[in-house]
């Protein structure tokens, strides 16, 4: 596979999230509006890149039985310095996501490629694969933080573009919104568009 | 084990001594990262509590420090301490640090009152842990302006604010909470309210 | 925080669900509720897990972290922390009952890849709990996931051979039932005053 492929490939063909439904603990309950996500997008992006480096670089080092920890005390050290990151340029962002940004380490789409590419490709692939995973990843959250925000509140990565008339729906605020808008995302992609696909 | 020919990395204890080595690298990364950002992440949160606590009072800041060392005062007084702000020597208004505990976690407030302790002249949230987008809009700024000019005293008592529904139009007394964060909203409402009966009683404010 | 640990108790299993008010355990969630009595085995693992990470967590957090300003590499320290706990029962189960191992030691690697293990544990820093506060909030937040799963898994057993949408077969039903499920459990809302 060239480098292109392997981008294609893991942000969308493969894309993680409709394909296994992997990695949305950590980010769905920040999806309700745009701006989180798109941090929250970037931070596993990020994590996943490097994560995938490093763990490439070291794959003949690491000892079989130790491999799971070593894999965790990688990525852990990369959430963390997002999170300082974070703290010191942005705390207002710092202080919206919470604990959000801690739950990447357990956001099983890194362990993922970690174990399914990092370890068994070369470090640049594995690096791109990252990437292109992350992207996709963001790209799943912003669609549905898209949808959350305007019905919820009416704007659009914060600034208002429905106008006062509209009626908020609180529904898309709360927690049950997410479950369904990723459901019908799933169903979209994996129903019609994937029929249209094979004829 | 010494004298055999297994290579280092097929030994037993080459996972531990990797182990070591990788958590001594990372720790020693984070630590440094960590060491570098400390003094900025400090200084960022005194200054916008100093900028908040500036804004209350509607004074300038546009140079923190000093606007904060002119205008503001700490004291304490019966173990409470508050902020005096003088604006040409006459004192327009005193500043309090109010918590309480909302739906999740505390919550943080400061509030500057008037200085014969009868009307808020603004609220701003330093701190909460309430649900994203929901009581987490506790914080957003017409949440917040409404408590701004009320007057909480009522026949010589302090009386709490009553919430109205996010839609509806306010009365003096009353507060428009946030629809799907009641919880938040109460809680916002409550520490308000307990917390001004303390403060005025530590002080030994009266209303005659 | 002076709220009372038995209402946080009562709100992490139901008015505020981790599962589904904070989707915290997802991906264990959706693949393994197929069948009820894995889901009971998760759920009774995740819950034990809980209550113990998050009263080890706490002494940590407390009494080594704080006084060695080490706050910030908490998330390490935390997922270590899990990571081996987890190691040390699943080998305990194995030695000492067999039978226990057959039923619980199975989903264990499974657990310290769920979020909301060290989510409950990250809460519990943020929001400034007491050392009882957190156990119960563990356990509750443990007993909540219980519950989850196993409703979906038995909802899902009985709809096993019902017709369903392409596209929508598998995860993307399974989540529109845990939205359903999601929205039951904001009328639980009402039972849990929190001052």
């Amino acid at each position: 596979m060239t480098k292109k492929e392997i981008f294609i490939v893991s942000a969308f063909t493969e894309n993680s999230v409709w394909k296994q439904v992997l990695g949305i603990c950590s980010a769905l309950a920040v999806t309700n509006l745009m701006k989180n996500s798109l941090v929250m997008g970037l931070g596993v992006t990020f994590t996943l890149a490097l994560s995938g480096l490093t763990i490439s670089l070291l794959r003949q080092y690491i000892p079989k039985r130790v491999r799971m920890m070593v894999q965790t005390l990688i990525i852990a050290s990369y959430v963390i310095i997002v999170d300082i990151f974070l703290k010191a340029f942005y705390p207002e962002m710092s202080k919206a996501l919470g604990p959000y940004v801690g739950l990447i380490i357990t956001n099983c789409i890194i362990m993922g490629r970690a174990e399914a590419f990092a370890g068994k490709n070369k470090p640049l692939d594995s690096m791109i694969d990252g990437i292109g995973a992350g992207l996709g990843y963001s790209l799943v959250l912003l669609l549905i933080s898209f949808f959350r925000e305007l019905f919820g509140f009416g704007s659009v990565m914060g600034f208002s573009v429905l106008g006062d008339w509209w009626y908020r729906w609180s529904i898309m605020v709360m927690a049950p919104s997410a479950f369904f808008m990723l459901a019908i995302l799933i169903w979209i992609i994996e129903g019609p568009l994937r029929a249209n696909r094979k004829k | 084990m010494g004298k055999n020919k297994i290579p280092f990395t097929e030994s037993r204890s080459y996972p531990v001594f990797f182990m070591i080595l990788i958590t001594v690298i990372f720790i020693g990364i984070l630590a440094t990262f960590h060491q570098i950002t400390r003094q900025r992440i400090e200084n960022h949160r005194i200054l916008s509590y100093k900028k908040t606590v500036l804004s209350l009072f509607d004074l300038p800041f546009t140079n923190i420090e000093a606007d904060y060392n002119d205008f503001i005062e700490e004291n304490n007084q019966n173990g409470m301490d508050y902020l005096t702000a003088r604006k040409e020597n006459q004192i327009i208004g005193y500043g309090f640090n109010i918590s309480g505990s909302g739906l999740w976690g505390s919550i943080h407030m400061i509030i500057a009152v008037t200085p014969d302790f009868q009307e808020i002249i603004k609220l701003d949230i330093l701190d909460q842990n309430e649900t994203p987008g929901l009581g987490g809009r506790i914080t957003e700024s017409w949440f917040k302006d409404q408590f701004s000019g009320k007057d909480f005293v009522e026949q010589g008592k302090i009386i709490p604010f009553k919430l109205v529904p996010e839609e509806d139009d306010i009365d003096l007394k009353e507060i428009r909470q946030i629809t799907g964060a009641s919880s938040s909203s109460k809680a916002v409402v409550k520490i308000l309210y307990l917390e001004l009966q303390n403060i005025a009683d530590k002080l030994g404010i009266k209303y005659d | 925080m002076e709220v009372n640990p038995l209402i946080i108790f009562i709100a992490a299993i139901f008015t505020s669900n981790i599962l589904l008010t904070n989707f915290l355990g997802m991906c264990s969630f959706l693949s393994v509720s197929r069948e009820v009595e894995s889901s009971i085995g998760l759920g009774l693992a995740v819950f034990f897990v809980l209550t113990f990470t998050t009263a080890i967590n706490y002494v940590i957090y407390h009494f080594i972290l704080v006084p060695l300003q080490l706050v910030y590499l908490q998330y390490i320290i935390f997922i270590i922390i899990i990571a081996a706990f987890v190691q040390l029962i699943e080998m305990i189960i194995e030695r000492f009952s067999p039978v226990l191992y057959y039923t619980l030691g199975i989903f264990l690697p499974l657990i310290t890849v769920n979020c909301a293990i060290l989510g409950v544990s990250l809460f519990m820093v943020i929001r400034e709990y007491t050392f009882i506060q957190s156990v119960l909030f563990g356990a509750g937040s443990g007993l909540g996931w219980l519950l989850a799963i196993l409703a979906l898994a038995g909802i899902r057993q009985k709809i096993k051979y019902k017709f369903v949408p392409a596209g929508l077969q598998g995860a993307g039903l399974s989540l529109i039932i845990t939205g359903i499920m999601a929205l039951g459990f904001i009328g639980f809302s009402g039972i849990v005053i929190i001052q």
